[in-house]
């Protein structure tokens, strides 16, 4: 899937929204890449207390690893997702990775003129880019404003609108906080990309708290 | 997805983690729109059905579809299995600095159909297929979409699969930099013949790591990307410099 290419917001939300894509490459260097996979979740684990969301996507399900860092460093991952909410921690983090020369593709997914300077500022070269086009066709199908960003942080678009509505329904209830919900949300998204805290302030201004 | 009308107690939890708003109450019953589900299985997973009476039927062919390109935890059969194996089934610009798959003065053109909680037919995907073809975009083999076409010359799918609905599904191709304003154009066209919304993405190797070949482009045809991208980091090795 295009996955995370099409968050919606804007560019002050996006700041808040980064997303790592970590992955092997299937029949090319497939071949010993478990233990560097594991390696990589070790230098994420560096940065643990600032990473808003992680997740491998095994699948998740069955082995419990989403949002158990512990797990994952153990996993035979075949991708590596990282979300970050500030540039600095997601800069560290590239530049242990750039250092360590791990041989694996490394995506970023977030603002592009942000991250072409996180590069320059580390000395990497970036070598290709998907840019979005943002929608089209039957626009008008689409849900609008912060429900619209809230769904498309999961890029498989397995948050459902239905439940973003009765979450935001029970915040102005009082029978669960914005966090909570966002938490709730989250789960949904099997790969672990849903940003959690950007989440929770977009139901905070969609609601009147909680 | 099947709903047990004897076991359904109507908690209704399962109603609100449909992806698609397919599954809704009715005199204390929850009961599944079968046309409008795309067999996700979200509601299976989140929504612990207190009786089981929430459940996964067989599903054959042609619908059985449905489910690999919506369900990301289902995966996907061996002779379509290019990627992961699991998501939407394409590769994308994520390992190109290993892979090649884009290379300098070509253009990746990805179209996502139904995304997100619209759903696409392989109706709509045809129509978009079929006008890219015409455009002379080269389709991408490793693409299960590709892979489902009975015709690959004239962009069609086989009969039965194009009224079978999918939460999402991308059609992946490219083009040489100097036939991208008429491919865009080709999809300009063809939004407004899809009865759905698609998301437009376009690949582009990076020269000197920071300039995009297509910024003039679409310049010139007054387009403007969103502020964020995908962007590969060139980490991968062996890299990939042609």
């Amino acid at each position: 899937m295009t996955h995370t290419l099409h968050r919606r917001g804007t560019t002050d939300d996006l700041k808040e929204d980064y997303v790592l894509l970590i992955r092997i490459s299937r029949g090319i260097n497939q071949e010993g890449s478990e233990e560097k996979m594991r390696q990589i979740w070790e230098v994420i684990s560096h940065y643990e207390k600032d990473l808003v969301n992680f997740g491998n996507h095994n699948p998740n399900w069955g082995p419990g690893e989403l949002y158990d860092l512990g797990k994952l460093k153990q996993a035979d991952s075949r991708i590596i997702h990282v979300v970050f909410k500030d540039r600095e921690t997601l800069k560290a983090c590239l530049k242990e990775i750039k250092e360590r020369d791990f041989g694996i593709s490394v995506v970023v997914s977030g603002l592009y003129e942000e991250t072409r300077k996180i590069c320059a500022e580390i000395g990497l070269k970036p070598h290709t880019v998907n840019h979005s086009l943002g929608s089209h066709g039957k626009t008008q199908l689409l849900p609008e404003g912060e429900a619209l960003e809230i769904q498309t942080m999961c890029g498989h678009a397995m948050v459902s609108s239905h439940l973003i509505a009765h979450m935001a329904e029970k915040i102005e209830e009082g029978s669960i906080t914005c966090k909570a919900a966002a938490k709730k949300l989250s789960r949904m998204c099997d790969c672990g990309i849903f940003n959690t805290y950007r989440a929770e302030k977009l139901l905070n201004k969609i609601t009147s708290g909680g | 997805m099947i709903i047990d009308q004897e076991t359904c107690i109507g908690c209704g939890e399962c109603v609100f983690t449909c992806t698609v708003r397919a599954i809704s109450l009715s005199e204390d019953k929850a009961g599944i729109d079968r046309d409008r589900c795309v067999e996700c299985g979200n509601c299976l997973r989140i929504a612990e059905c207190p009786t089981g009476a929430l459940q996964q039927d067989e599903l054959v062919y042609p619908r059985v579809w449905r489910k690999y390109f919506s369900d990301n935890q289902q995966q996907w059969p061996a002779h379509v299995r290019f990627s992961t194996g699991y998501g939407r089934g394409t590769e994308e610009c994520k390992t190109n600095d290993r892979t090649g798959r884009f290379k300098k003065g070509q253009v990746g053109i990805l179209v996502e159909l139904g995304r997100p909680g619209v759903t696409a037919s392989f109706a709509d995907a045809e129509k978009i297929v079929r006008s890219l073809i015409k455009a002379g975009v080269e389709m991408e083999e490793k693409s299960p979409i590709t892979a489902l076409l009975k015709d690959k010359q004239l962009g069609l799918f086989p009969e039965e699969l194009r009224a079978e609905r999918v939460l999402s599904c991308i059609v992946e191709g490219k083009v040489k930099l100097e036939d991208l304003e008429r491919t865009l154009a080709a999809v300009t066209a063809a939004s407004k013949e899809v009865d759905t919304v698609f998301s437009l993405g376009l690949v582009t190797r990076l020269d000197d790591g920071f300039t995009s070949p297509i910024a003039p482009v679409l310049d010139r045809l007054g387009l403007q990307t969103r502020p964020n991208a995908k962007i590969n980091l060139g980490l991968g090795r062996p890299l990939i410099e042609d």
